[in-house]
């Protein structure tokens, strides 16, 4: 007799439930960390993670992944490849190192929380393995980030834009917390390891990996490719909760877990993903668009995935598809104009053939989008710059902390969803948002969008520069300016000379 | 619908892996450990990643993306054990390898 | 103006390490300063600060009664990141593998006598249990750590702990293949539920993992039951196996004693930390007061069912107090 395979021995590693005797079950296990709906510990213990994984083979395994990826690394610091990076290109990792990397460390206490107080062992157990795997996460999108800190100051966003206010920061932030933060290990699972893991992962990491692999950056690509193939061990976390649900009569509220996160991660992938896919990847090296990438990598996967676990699309699965045309082309105006109080340099990188491209990807979108920036370009043309620098402040949705915004042109669609609560006036960008305030108003209600701050005193006095500091700016880093300083304008200008 | 010719035998080594697309339908062929030749559908029934980027060693193919592990020669997953993969008939006639496509549609399974 | 001020300037590290002026440590990199939710004590987080979990941890985390200006500045006293984890624990387990196969291949279970299979039946495979619940009790400490520093230290806790709860699974079917009557895989629920050596453990376990205060939660699991059932159910338990012919176990033991030594010194690196504050001497003087008695008791009932060991209860006991009094606290 050899060793024994793991298939012997795992199920009892997953017999660990006991009834306690000498506290309470519900002191061991509060329904609002671990299990509101109320199911028998019995009912958790059918839980099985499809994928399994032993310690033994984790350690293994895991240390072949990093002597990989760090021998990569061992190169970086040789490589000359950032020295000449294109600029919208360093706008993407930036942006995904500032927004990524320390989320990465707030899901280890998330996972923390599946650990000690979901009800199913096997849950338990796996969710272990999520908090190791989400360190490594963070370590690696840590070190690899900090070898960039000599060539460009910006890239100490990884590190510091968890710690400061910036309202790109408030956004991920309100997100997460709601999804992950605040929410007992059954709805963590369906809302951080189904919607956001299963669902919508891919987008930053396919869709990165593929976008770094084109520019040639395979440090970058093989990096996040490594990250990605530890997701299958915690990502399933989700879809035996949801099945547990179902079959315990719970179906609607898995459904409204569902709903609620896959909007809100949506809202944040769009900008995340789709800017830079859209525009921050120089032309000849854009192998899809983002809206392709959704249609093939989320829409088609996600919904065949969600009818194979007994659960619906979302209600708003029409809204959801009219988003993918217009959220992130909304975003990519507005945080250009925006672009001093980011920490990237966004390109506004729509010359002519940009613009061919984007109206052959999303047609219409030369009569909406265009108009936006025909006067910016124009503008640029005249020799004034500093009229493309907004002087307004724009309408923040209560729920995403984006910018209320759709899209421009002759069917302009742009209003503002408003909701009276307790004597305030809120506003949201969708019907999803509200919808998602209106399900617990009391969660949300409190929290003060970055707008809101410069009218309630905390940011004082509420001028330009003094929002610009308490958003980090000029502190960390300097903000941004526009990625390729206007060049993309030539065109347009050679085209108005001939 | 019946057996097509896809390539020869020299096309894939053992060990290796080849896509190809026959009637519309994108295959890959395994050239297993032991020179077993197997047709297997193209993508992982996991996520729609492309399983001819995956690695195989004997007759075991991990999927690049996630590692879900698969034995070719039964088309069953290792890891998770839930999924399956397509398996299309396949013969050898002397050199050439061919394969039946008609009426099988990939697998997936839950994530 | 320093460089690091200067914005102009290209920077040598992240900004928060570069008042060390000099290179850092991989581990500081990768490891220190990664949480955010203290920054705000009455808002940990976006949510409302009335929602169950930022009742929470404004409870258990930021109101703990033990308290420090800057628990970022902890360090593990042995630096590891995520990269060298691995790379030792892969090293660990490849030594673990060669014992179970080394033992199988001579048949070792067989050996065993009937008398002592019916004490590992009772006192050793049960363990899963507890093996189990500090698992948990460490990701609370992950859950709820005010540091990254602190947090991963907990991290590698939970899965040493998992590490050994699967190993003890793989142990009790290997048994059972040998001995297939004797209880194995069927009985241990029972015996952690009912059988009265373990009802000490049981009742301290359970308290401590409802024991939410994080610091008191520190001090529970790994100041008094983590130490006291390593002592109990390792070192006494594995001295009784050697003397039952029993060498596989006590090899085991002593290699899971391995990373419950880490824990150890992390353990005290953070008592070392935290006493330096005025006050938390007196606060975590007052929790060992009051968990220690329990674990005694827990040693008392667990000891007193080993085989052929008058004195285990009594050693095992002044070791865990030994530690205690080591790390300066009222033992």
């Amino acid at each position: 007799m050899a060793l024994l395979d793991r298939s012997e021995w795992y199920d009892v590693a997953r017999a660990t439930n006991w009834t306690p005797r000498y506290v309470t079950e519900t002191d061991l296990f509060p329904p609002d960390l671990s299990d509101p709906f109320g199911l028998p510990m019995t009912a958790w213990e059918a839980f099985d993670e499809p994928y399994k994984v032993s310690y033994r083979e984790y350690v293994k395994v895991q240390r072949e992944k990093d002597s990989n990826a760090y021998s990569v690394k061992a190169a970086l610091s040789r490589s000359k490849y950032y020295d000449s990076a294109d600029e919208g290109y360093l706008s993407l990792l930036k942006l995904h190192y500032g927004a990524v990397s320390l989320t990465e460390y707030q899901a280890c206490q998330a996972q923390g929380r599946m650990s000690r107080f979901s009800k199913a062992p096997g849950m338990r157990n796996t969710a272990t393995f999520g908090m190791m795997d989400e360190m490594r996460h963070t370590q690696l999108q840590l070190f690899f980030p900090h070898e960039l800190l000599a060539r460009d100051r910006q890239f100490d966003w990884a590190h510091e834009a968890a710690h400061t206010k910036n309202w790109a920061v408030l956004g991920g932030r309100h997100t997460m917390d709601d999804i992950m933060m605040t929410r007992d290990a059954i709805t963590t699972s369906i809302m951080l390891s189904f919607a956001f893991e299963t669902g919508l992962t891919n987008l930053q990491m396919v869709g990165l990996a593929s976008d770094s692999e084109a520019m040639g950056d395979f440090t970058f690509s093989n990096m996040i490719t490594s990250i990605q193939s530890d997701e299958a061990r915690h990502a399933q976390l989700g879809t035996p909760s949801i099945e547990i649900l179902i079959k315990n009569g719970k179906k609607a509220e898995a459904q409204k877990a569902l709903d609620i996160s896959f909007w809100r991660v949506w809202r944040l992938f769009a900008i995340l993903t789709g800017i830079p896919m859209d525009y921050y990847i120089p032309l000849k090296n854009r192998h899809m668009s983002f809206k392709e990438f959704m249609h093939e990598w989320v829409i088609k996967q996600f919904a065949r995935q969600l009818s194979d676990i007994g659960l619906e699309k979302p209600w708003y699965w029409d809204l959801f598809l009219d988003d993918i045309e217009n959220h992130h082309h909304c975003q990519q105006g507005g945080i250009w104009s925006w672009r001093p109080t980011v920490w990237w340099n966004p390109p506004g990188a729509v010359g002519p053939k940009e613009r061919a491209w984007l109206e052959q990807k999303y047609p219409g979108w030369n009569d909406s989008y265009g108009r936006y920036w025909d006067v910016i370009t124009g503008n640029l043309l005249d020799g004034h710059e500093e009229k493309t620098h907004p002087n307004c402040i724009p309408v923040i949705c209560n729920m995403c902390q984006i910018p209320v915004s759709n899209r421009p042109g002759p069917k302009w669609k742009a209003r503002v969803y408003q909701l009276d609560y307790q004597g305030k006036r809120f506003n949201f960008c969708t019907p999803v948002c509200k919808w998602i305030f209106e399900q617990e108003p009391e969660r949300y209600k409190d929290f003060e969008t970055i707008v809101d701050r410069m009218f309630s005193g905390v940011i004082d006095p509420p001028t330009l520069p003094q929002v610009l500091i308490y958003m980090g700016i000029g502190v960390v880093s300097n903000g941004g300016r526009d990625g390729y300083d206007y060049s993309w304008v030539d065109g347009h200008r050679k085209q108005a000379a001939e | 619908m019946a057996f097509q010719k896809v390539c020869g035998k020299d096309d894939v080594w053992e060990g290796e892996m080849k896509a190809f697309t026959v009637e519309g339908t994108e295959i890959v062929v395994v050239h297993a450990e032991g020179g077993e030749l197997r047709a297997i559908q193209s993508i992982c029934p996991h996520q729609e990643v492309e399983l001819v980027d995956g690695d195989l060693q004997g007759a075991v193919l991990t999927c690049r993306m996630h590692l879900w592990q698969f034995d070719v020669l039964t088309g069953k997953g290792v890891n998770p054990d839930h999924a399956e993969l397509a398996l299309y008939p396949l013969k050898l006639d002397g050199d050439d390898i061919y394969v039946d496509v008609a009426g099988i549609e990939p697998k997936f399974a839950k994530p | 103006m320093a460089d690091i001020d200067d914005l102009s300037k290209p920077l040598k590290t992240f900004s928060h390490l570069a008042k060390l002026k000099r290179r850092p440590s991989e581990y500081e990199i990768v490891s220190t300063n990664l949480i955010w939710s203290t920054e705000d004590p009455k808002r940990p987080w976006a949510m409302s600060p009335t929602v169950p979990l930022s009742k929470w941890y404004i409870q258990y985390r930021n109101e703990s009664p033990l308290k420090h200006p800057d628990w970022n500045a902890f360090r593990d006293p042995e630096q590891i990141v995520y990269r060298t984890y691995n790379m030792m624990q892969d090293g660990q387990e490849a030594y673990v593998d060669g014992l179970l196969n080394d033992h199988n291949r001579t048949e070792h279970d067989k050996g065993l006598s009937a008398s002592w299979l019916k004490t590992l039946v009772r006192l050793y495979t049960p363990g899963r249990y507890p093996i189990h619940a500090l698992q948990m009790g460490s990701a609370y400490l992950v859950q709820l750590a005010h540091a990254s520093t602190v947090e991963n230290c907990a991290m590698f806790q939970a899965a040493d702990q998992l590490r050994w709860l699967q190993r003890l699974a793989y142990r009790t079917k290997e048994l059972s293949k040998f001995h297939p009557n004797a209880g194995f895989g069927t009985t241990e629920r029972k015996a952690w539920e009912d059988d009265p050596a373990w009802q000490g453990f049981r009742e301290l376990i359970e308290k401590t993992l409802i024991a939410y205060d994080w610091g008191e939660h520190f001090v529970a699991l790994n100041l008094i039951t983590k130490p006291a059932f390593d002592e109990a159910f390792l070192r006494q338990l594995g001295a009784a196996a050697r003397n039952h012919g029993d060498t596989l176990f006590g090899l085991l033991s002593d290699a899971q004693l391995i990373d419950s030594e880490r824990s150890r010194r992390w353990s005290k690196a953070l008592i070392d930390f935290l006493v330096k504050v005025p006050g938390n001497q007196a606060v975590l003087d007052g929790w060992v007061k009051k968990w220690a008695p329990l674990a005694d008791k827990a040693i008392e009932a667990y000891c007193s069912a080993l085989p052929d060991s008058p004195d285990a209860a009594s050693s095992a006991k002044a070791a865990a107090r030994d530690w205690r009094k080591s790390l300066g606290l009222a033992a």
